[in-house]
């Protein structure tokens, strides 16, 4: 099973590699490397906007993973959420850290898209839910979610800057949230 | 926090921005109530679908799966302390004993019962955890008249348990153990202090990092007598009470056997 890397892994699968993982098994490190590398690689160098953050960020989440690989519960939600968090929270923790550092300008896929060529099918599947999550939203959501997701603000930092009550950012980021979570839903209904 | 809170906080919760104290809650909430686990996930799915939003820019080096499968292995695959074997290990094995059965498998986590599986498991591997490391702490022991104190560690708030023990002895320094777990995420280091009922305080050490189950085991002898000292709190770097507990005095330790 290790060595299968096109499709969405069933749980079952997931959880053999999570085992595998903790084990240490070489085949399983790289099956896992295989798949999530390149996304969290992306989102190290985005986020961070040098190759070595990025590179360090990708070290630093495999072996996150490992020592949280037993917290991981197939039928909780996917492994790709899993480590993207994992991801996504290391990268805005050290982007917390750092003030001060001027970052990239982010780029999204609906603005370069990418070549699908080498990427393999279980990324396309994620980049399209992620086109059509960026599609559902509005062009205030879409800055909203630019602002904490991708830059690490709070809510309430956010409205202290914008002057709106943190009810109100709080009740957008949810609403958004939500829009993203029914487009994504309506594709996955036959 | 009850579930209006926790709905509250959870669309941060999702993008990751959470303040920290608020995440901490979330995560112990959602363990036991399925509803807010449930809108936890789904809102967290879609957030992480951000995560594929952002433009590649090819490929990460060939190098970097090397030096991941490496980072990996070599935390995965390291070697586990050996254990000291003779009277000592017997002794501390005896220690152990005495800590566990005294505070009990259910009671070592007091307060977090109704915790489901999840919780039972890392409370099963917690216990084989500290069974573990008090073979491997190097305690010296102080003599015939030793008298061995135990108690619990509960968190005022979020998550975190353990355990401590202090060995008073005549005639040589006094010793403390203490054995926390699932304190991942608080800052450290993390200090170790205990008191007696008159406000005395006697700093007994400092913990630098945690294991992967947020997990520590430190041992120190101290010249200061440790007779009365009960209070054990454990604190985090911003000096927020991260545990405490109360030890309660045991049977008298017997001189090991071979």
């Amino acid at each position: 099973m290790q060595g299968r890397d096109d499709g969405p892994l069933l749980p079952r699968e997931e959880a053999q590699l999570m085992e595998g993982l903790l084990a240490g098994d070489d085949a399983a490190i790289r099956a896992l490397y295989a798949r999530f590398a390149r996304p969290v690689y992306t989102m190290g160098l985005r986020l961070l906007g040098s190759r070595e953050a990025a590179e360090e960020l990708t070290q630093d989440v495999f072996v996150t993973a490992w020592r949280k690989a037993a917290r991981f519960d197939p039928h909780r939600g996917r492994l790709s959420t899993w480590l993207m968090t994992i991801a996504h929270n290391q990268a805005i923790d050290r982007l917390r850290r750092e003030t001060g550092v001027t970052r990239p300008k982010l780029v999204l896929v609906d603005e370069v898209p990418e070549s699908s060529q080498s990427v393999d099918e279980d990324l396309l599947l994620e980049r399209d839910a992620a086109l059509r999550a960026i599609a559902s939203l509005s062009d205030a959501e879409r800055r909203l979610v630019m602002r904490t997701y991708f830059r690490g603000m709070t809510a309430r930092e956010i409205s202290e800057d914008d002057g709106i009550p943190l009810g109100t950012v709080k009740t957008r980021l949810r609403s958004a949230l939500i829009k993203v979570r029914l487009a994504n839903q309506q594709k996955e209904m036959p | 926090m009850n579930c209006a809170t926790v709905r509250d906080v959870l669309p941060e919760f999702a993008l990751g921005v959470a303040p920290g104290d608020d995440a901490t809650a979330v995560e112990l909430h959602v363990e036991t109530c399925a509803a807010c686990r449930k809108e936890a996930v789904d809102l967290q799915r879609a957030a992480a679908t951000f995560g594929y939003a952002l433009a590649g820019d090819g490929a990460p080096p060939a190098a970097l799966e090397h030096d991941v499968v490496e980072s990996v292995r070599s935390v995965a695959l390291a070697p586990r302390p050996a254990r000291s074997r003779g009277r000592r290990t017997g002794f501390l094995l005896l220690v152990a004993a005495v800590l566990v059965a005294s505070v009990g498998v259910g009671s070592v986590f007091a307060g977090r019962e109704e915790r489901l599986r999840l919780q039972q498991e890392r409370t099963a591997q917690a216990q084989g955890d500290a069974l573990q490391r008090f073979g491997t702490i190097p305690i010296n022991l102080g003599g015939p008249n030793t008298r061995v104190l135990v108690g619990t560690l509960v968190a005022p708030s979020g998550a975190g348990t353990g355990s401590a023990l202090t060995i008073v002895s005549k005639g040589a320094d006094d010793q403390m153990v203490v054995i926390v777990n699932d304190l991942s995420g608080r800052r450290l280091p993390l200090a170790v202090s205990i008191s007696d009922t008159k406000g005395h305080t006697v700093d007994i050490g400092k913990i630098h990092a945690l294991d992967t189950a947020g997990g520590a085991t430190m041992a120190r002898e101290t010249p200061t007598s440790l007779n009365g000292f009960v209070d054990v709190t454990v604190s985090d770097a911003r000096g927020r009470t991260v545990l405490r507990g109360t030890l309660e005095a045991q049977t008298a330790v017997a001189s090991p056997s071979p």
